[in-house]
């Protein structure tokens, strides 16, 4: 019998999550503080600003709230447990964050190399130490769902991303002779496709049948994560050895986007719980994905118009990564906040319900800034000199907002942590 | 139909009918919605007398694990009855805001409740209890 089965209940404390999701928001007040002061006048995707602006998203903003929405399904859908919370913060969240700065600053003060190798250092350490987490704890794992094989293919989609990333900044650093462009955009498909695409697959096939009551995912839904890993070893193969082909690759791996978007859209039509805004949030997620999708395999046969990836990235990035760690961090947090007030044994009545936490108002609120925040971002896109102010206050907006109800959740934490106290000592 | 599909099919009707419960209270049908709760609150009872009167003791035994997972499941079972009671408070208030904050909190600890006996617990039942089979069947149509 497996240890993990044994330590069944060692869910993570609430403070090794609820790390990564401040961060998270954290580093999306960054994101807009960054904008601010950007002054690249055209599209282009190889400025430094824009570099470290898309950096500081993927991995600031996002790479935060997925791994803490990992670290707690791994713990409560696959049975990987988390009890050594000092440890995973120590070993994750702290390289994490401190990479993620490094690797922006770099990036923007003109690709600094000893930055962006002491960041690659400290990153390849954090996504290690997450992937032998996650896949070791999987490997003794009685749980053999959707999820749990979603979970383990998006980890080992990370730890390639990572390593090319790696190599690129050895690459840019002249310690290694390798091929610049075909590593680059094969780190590109690996992180949008390997980590993004498939943590999300995973994560849906139980969140979206779970959560808005729908029939479950066909089964056929399993082999499409093993499709893309080989789709996405194709493709990187192409980049290297037949580079004129890339658009083929490319075009095979907007087949499972399609079929997940379209297959994700007929479940959420027959959804018991239309009402509820995380519906209408995934069916965001879905749009973005396919516009982002289409618009990314686009790049690799139009390169006429530069504006082409900077769509891609945002609507990728920032439609679908963000939309759907917002929609999930609306559900999360406050249950994870009611579940372990629930542990200190409140009086009846003390102990407020999840919409006590996080109303369903403020999550309308949330996808509405959302969307406005996309709509700035594609006007930026188009012509970034002219709508940098406006996408900058945008992103401060969404992530002002976005903090606040992280603090109200806090807030009601303490107080409710406070009264349970209070009336055990009476 | 094997027992583990007879059990999540279990789960999924309770999920069908609080969908069913939410709808009429965000529709003001506080007639149906209090008929409906009635449903669920049977339905689920039912689910957990085979789960703690039959399954969780054979697995007990099987194993020897008296203290691990099946009590972790008991104390979630004891909160969702909890939660339901807190929804019957608000169904007779007729607060909507209220009934909509419980039922949200029911289904995502339901949700993450099933996650583990579904991917974990029922599994390992399977394997290690001897007539796994025949009882869950026999509880079912009991």
């Amino acid at each position: 019998m497996s240890q993990a089965w044994l330590s069944y209940d060692a869910a993570p404390p609430l403070r090794l999550p609820a790390s990564f999701f401040a961060a998270g928001l954290l580093w999306l007040l960054a994101l807009g503080c960054l904008l601010l002061p950007a002054d690249m006048p055209t599209a282009n995707r190889y400025h430094p600003q824009l570099v470290a602006l898309t950096h500081a998203l993927a991995l600031g903003v996002l790479g935060n709230i997925m791994s803490g929405a990992l670290l707690q399904m791994l713990a409560v859908a696959s049975a990987v447990p988390a009890s050594r919370a000092a440890t995973l913060l120590l070993g994750i969240f702290l390289p994490w964050q401190a990479g993620t700065a490094l690797l922006v600053g770099g990036f923007w003060f003109g690709f600094a190399p000893l930055a962006l190798q002491a960041a690659a250092v400290l990153l390849c350490a954090a996504i290690l130490r997450l992937a032998w987490h996650g896949l070791s704890g999987l490997a003794g794992s009685p749980a053999r769902d959707a999820s749990s094989r979603g979970m383990a293919l998006a980890l080992l989609a990370l730890l390639i991303t990572a390593l090319l990333g790696l190599g690129l900044v050895l690459t840019l650093s002249g310690l290694l002779p390798l091929p610049l462009m075909p590593l680059l955009h094969s780190h590109v498909l690996w992180a949008a496709m390997g980590w993004l695409f498939l943590l999300l697959l995973a994560v849906s096939q139980t969140v979206i049948p779970m959560f808005l009551i729908t029939p479950p995912y066909p089964a056929w839904m399993l082999s499409t994560g093993r499709a893309v890993l080989l789709l996405l070893l194709a493709c990187s193969l192409a980049l290297f050895f037949w580079p004129d082909q890339l658009w083929l690759t490319a075009g095979l791996l907007l087949i499972p986007v399609v079929l997940y978007a379209v297959q994700s859209w007929r479940l959420l039509r027959q959804s018991r719980r239309p009402a509820d805004p995380l519906w209408w949030q995934w069916q965001g997620v879905m749009a973005w994905l396919l516009l982002g999708g289409v618009t990314a395999w686009l790049c690799s046969r139009w390169t006429e118009w530069p504006n082409l990836p900077l769509l891609a990235g945002l609507w990728w990035l920032g439609g679908v990564g963000l939309g759907a760690t917002l929609a999930m961090l609306g559900k999360i947090l406050p249950f994870l906040a009611w579940l372990h007030l629930k542990r200190l044994n409140p009086p009846r009545g003390l102990l407020p319900s999840t919409h006590g936490f996080l109303p369903e108002s403020a999550q309308r609120r949330v996808r509405l800034l959302h969307q406005l925040w996309l709509l700035a971002g594609t006007l930026w896109c188009w012509q970034p000199g002219r709508f940098h102010g406006l996408f900058a206050l945008s992103t401060l907006a969404l992530a002002a907002y976005a903090l606040w109800q992280g603090g109200k959740i806090a807030r009601r934490y303490r107080a409710v942590q406070d009264a349970v106290s209070t009336a055990a000592t009476h | 139909m094997n027992a583990i599909a007879c059990l999540t099919q279990q789960h999924r009707d309770c999920d069908a009918i609080l969908a069913q419960a939410e709808q009429a209270v965000r529709n003001g049908d506080w007639t149906s919605a209090g008929r409906t709760c009635l449903r669920l609150g049977t339905d689920l009872e039912q689910h957990f007398q085979l789960e703690e009167q039959q399954l969780f003791p054979a697995f007990e035994a099987a194993t020897g694990m008296y203290s691990g997972p099946t009590a972790v499941m008991r104390n979630e079972h004891q909160e969702i009855r909890l939660l339901l009671q807190d929804m019957d408070d608000a169904l007779l208030a007729t607060d909507a805001n209220a009934w909509l904050g419980h039922a949200e909190t029911l289904l995502i600890l339901i949700q993450q409740h099933n996650m583990k006996e579904e991917n974990i617990l029922y599994p390992m039942c399977s394997q290690h209890i001897a007539g796994f089979e025949q009882m869950v069947m026999a509880g079912a149509s009991a």
